[in-house]
């Protein structure tokens, strides 16, 4: 959480109160990729700021939620782990369905996670929503020593496919708020393009507002 | 649980055999009929259908009113409503004709919807729950809630019959949106707080959907029963799999983790019986909280979608939900499509989604099994051996056994208190028994007096004194035989007596013998009747030894007490009077006497006189005994033996004393010798024992 914070204000302004100003966009971002490439951990670095020092209350990351601000822009992200085991790929499309965004996720150390990842983008691009954001993520970084996957060669295959690309360790925390950071960006933030029941949004937004615990990852 | 797991179980033989009656079987796809049944049942239907279309939209409503109140099991009920789906699809075109015309069946809608709003309790209870809220906003608010609710209520009646679920489904959303952009539109809820129309969203939401269900839930017009059924016997066919084919890391064994799969699974079941859209996603949402409960304590950190949806499918196979499928169909069609996409709602029932899905589609490499193996288990050839079966039973012989180990405690409880109680009386029967033993030997104690009378011998024994007669002649026999010598010497001193010189000049040694006869007689009477008495003659002969240190007063209460030990008081009163009387009424009558007189002698005016030839005669017998005067304990004696040299008549208290003196010394002296005519005493005791056998 520390590790967290004090990237985010490094990065970021000063805090300022939640919902008072400015458009509050909720997103759903669906995480894909081979099991054991660390989606979880991504995402518990993310959003609790934890890396195999989980708190009581953290009792299942499969689906979690993170605010960030951006700009004048409150992105709710609402995080979606999905099986990454292979005989469960069939049943993806139920949980990229609607989904803004995704992070595809696999492991430098592996060059078939890899493979498996390329799999992911092309189904969806082809299946998903089309103005998707997709973000390819080489997990693992701290483990360069291993390294089986070249950030060349994921660097390009990304540009070729127009996916936003970092290489991240949910280790030590390396890039992983700023891929999220980087997607918030990129989402469009017009509320009738990112909402899939769009009456609805606003209501949700503010709910969930009163239940976020860590405002300190909120940011300019 | 394990019930709505084997429904087939509900089904027992009758079910099986034709609804006729005709005694074949019937089958599932004849509608329970045998061959012959279902095609004369098919003909008459045929003929029936042509009877009339309105009749059949009536018998068809009720159906539909009635169906929530009977419960839809058994084969043939299922068929039953099949056939009637079958029907409504091809009158469906038909039906739209009627519509304008039946201006009435608008009244009866709306009859059918106040039916439908007042018997539903759970409206009731929904409106309490919801009290709160409508306590809080204004009047119109509240209007314009129960206007829309209304008006969604009227639009679906009307429609329900008429429009496919689909459109019914577009109807339901349409309305959620339109009510929702109304909320932030119009000026009556301007004041209303985003929580409270979320609310008041739900409240709209829960109560059309809990007045609706019985229209919207499964309807007729949709496969939806059928694939419950598909997917129910899929599951069925399915019980084989295991935590481990599914890569399931449920810990099974732990009883934690066991008792939360069961909650999980209660929670899955109890999504059948939730009515609105949201408390049924409720459910979904408990029983995956349940699964990540558990899924904790088998990973040991936050479980991620790769154990989650493994943890679900399990949990689905397991629980084998009735009519699933319509449940799912209910959620997706009529639950608020916002709340689907997003939240954490919508991703456990996008998750449950995708087990059930899983589940369809599961396939040999989807458990990552051989083909044929999968076949196996499928047709039911092999069983491969499953944990979580295993652990049911386990779980079931473990409930079993500690139900029975509780009762086992309690038996033993019982036994040991009954042990208790068992052994408390026992010791109080002893303490009982003891303390009558005890008071049993006080009063037999107590009691030998008045038993005592039985022994009559002893009585007859005190009755002595008459017989005291009899030792007189044996004394001359001791003295004659053993002492002779002596008491010729003794004899020639105290001649000047005439009744004791016999008894007073042999007292020294004669006394003992004198005396004993009389004691022996006693002792060898009461020998007749108890062996004890052997005892006391052999005392009274040791006594006789003592007698050269103790007092004779001492000696003869001892006696006396001796005598009493009888233990009979009257006759030892009566021994007692026998013994003190001679002792100082009559000295002289006898001989046993005589002895005792010359000890309270001093008292009696007539002694003194004796005394003085004694002095004489004793100092001469010392010089006849010789040896035996240095063995003389006192020294008293020895003064008083000068005094009688220098003054022999001095006064009766000296005299006295020497009198003591030469009977304690003839005493002692006869103790000595005593000691070796022991034996030859105890042979007169026998003697005259045998003696006064022979007399009695």
């Amino acid at each position: 959480m520390t590790n967290l914070g004090s990237a985010m204000a490094n990065r970021s302004g000063a805090q300022r109160p939640n919902g008072t100003q400015g458009k509050i966009c909720q997103f759903k971002l669906v995480l894909l990729g081979e099991s054991a490439v660390g989606k979880s951990s991504l995402v518990l670095r993310f959003v609790k700021g934890q890396f195999h020092e989980y708190q009581e209350s953290t009792i299942g990351a499969a689906f979690l939620t993170q605010t960030v601000c951006l700009d004048d822009t409150t992105v709710k992200f609402e995080i979606w782990d999905t099986a990454g085991q292979e005989r469960y790929h069939s049943l993806a499309p139920m949980y990229y369905r609607g989904a803004q965004a995704a992070i595809v996720v696999y492991d430098i150390t592996n060059q078939d996670t890899f493979g498996r990842a390329k799999t992911w983008v092309k189904e969806l691009q082809r299946q998903a929503s089309p103005n998707i954001v997709i973000a390819l993520a080489g997990n693992k970084a701290d483990l360069a020593n291993k390294r089986m996957v070249e950030y060349d060669e994921a660097r390009g295959y990304a540009e070729e496919n127009g996916l936003l690309f970092m290489e991240t360790s949910a280790k030590t925390a390396m890039n992983v708020n700023d891929i999220f950071l980087a997607i918030a960006k990129k989402l469009p933030k017009n509320e009738q393009v990112a909402g899939a029941g769009t009456s609805g949004q606003g209501r949700r937004l503010v709910e969930s507002e009163g239940q976020q615990k860590a405002p300190g990852n909120c940011c300019k | 649980m394990y019930s709505t797991k084997n429904p087939s179980l509900r089904i027992n033989e009758a079910d099986l055999k034709c609804k006729n009656g005709c005694g074949y079987y019937g089958n599932a796809e004849w509608e329970g009929y045998c061959s012959k049944c279902h095609h004369e049942h098919i003909q008459r239907e045929r003929i029936k259908k042509s009877g009339g279309l309105r009749g059949l939209d009536h018998g068809e409503r009720d159906f539909v009113g009635d169906k929530h109140t009977r419960s839809p099991v058994g084969f043939s009920k299922f068929e039953e409503k099949k056939r009637q789906q079958a029907e409504k699809k091809t009158k469906l075109p038909k039906l739209s004709v009627f519509r304008k015309s039946s201006s009435s069946k608008d009244s009866s809608r709306a009859e059918q919807f106040q039916e439908l709003s007042n018997a539903a309790p759970e409206l009731e209870k929904l409106k309490q729950d919801y009290h709160d809220l409508f306590s809080l906003v204004s009047q119109s608010v509240q209007h314009d809630v129960c206007r829309f609710i209304t008006s969604l209520n009227t639009k679906i009646l009307k429609n329900a019959d008429l429009v496919s679920v689909e459109e019914l489904s577009e109807i339901v959303q349409n309305f959620y949106q339109v009510f929702a952009k109304r909320m932030e539109a119009n000026v009556i809820y301007a004041d209303v707080s985003q929580e409270k129309k979320e609310m008041l969203l739900d409240y709209v939401e829960k109560y059309v959907m809990t007045c609706l269900y019985t229209i919207l839930f499964c309807p007729p017009s949709t496969a939806d029963e059928e694939k419950d059924l598909s997917i129910q016997n899929r599951i069925r066919q399915l019980n084989w799999v295991n935590a481990q084919h599914l890569d399931c890391r449920i810990n099974e064994t732990k009883s934690e983790v066991c008792d939360l799969v069961y909650t999980a699974i209660s929670d899955m079941l109890g999504m059948d019986s939730a009515k609105a859209p949201q408390d049924k996603l409720n459910c979904v949402v408990r029983c995956c909280r349940n699964i990540f409960l558990l899924l904790q304590q088998s990973v040991g950190g936050p479980a991620s979608a790769d154990e989650f949806l493994p943890a679900l499918i399990f949990i689905v196979l397991k629980a084998n939900p009735a009519r699933l499928k319509s449940n799912i169909n209910y959620v997706t069609r009529f639950c608020n499509a916002s709340r689907l996409m997003s939240g954490e709602g919508g991703y456990y029932f996008t998750n449950l989604c995708c087990a059930v899905s899983f589940i369809e589609n599961l396939t040999a490499e989807s458990l990552n099994m051989a083909v044929e193996e999968f076949e196996q288990c499928m047709s039911g050839e092999v069983a491969p051996p499953s944990t979580w079966e295993s652990t049911l039973m386990m779980c079931e012989g473990m409930h079993l056994m500690y139900e029975q180990l509780a009762m086992l405690e309690d038996m033993h409880n019982r036994y040991s208190s009954f042990v208790d109680g068992a052994s408390g009386l026992k010791e109080e029967m002893h303490k009982f028994k003891s303390d009558i033993t005890k008071e049993v030997a006080l009063v037999l104690a107590r009691t030998p007096l008045t038993i005592q009378p039985k022994k009559a011998p002893t009585d007859i024994d005190s009755e002595n004194p008459s017989c005291e007669a009899l030792p007189a002649p044996i004394v001359p026999q001791v003295v004659a035989r053993q002492l002779g010598l002596e008491l010729a010497t003794v004899k020639k001193i105290e001649s000047t007596k005439d009744l004791q010189p016999d008894s007073r000049a042999s007292t020294p040694p004669r006394d003992c013998f004198s005396m004993s006869p009389p004691f022996g007689l006693n002792r060898s009477l009461d020998e007749l009747i108890t062996p004890d008495d052997i005892f006391a003659a052999q005392e009274s002969l040791s006594f006789v030894q003592e007698l050269t240190s103790v007092n004779y007063d001492i000696d003869l209460s001892d006696l006396s007490t001796e005598n009493s030990y009888a233990e009979d008081v009257p006759t030892a009163d009566e021994l007692r009077g026998g013994v003190v009387l001679p002792l100082e009424t009559r000295p002289t009558e006898d001989l046993t006497q005589s002895l005792l007189d010359t000890a309270e002698s001093p008292t009696g005016g007539l002694l003194p006189s004796p005394i003085k030839p004694v002095c004489t005669g004793e100092y001469q017998g010392f010089a006849a005994q010789g040896c035996q005067i240095p063995s003389i304990p006192c020294d008293t004696g020895d003064t008083q033996s000068l005094k009688f040299d220098t003054c022999g008549t001095v006064d009766p208290g000296s005299s006295q004393v020497s009198v003591v003196g030469e009977t304690v010394d003839s005493v002692a002296s006869d103790g000595r010798s005593g000691n070796k005519t022991e034996e030859t005493l105890v042979q007169i005791l026998s003697g005259i024992m045998t003696t006064f056998d022979t007399l009695f």
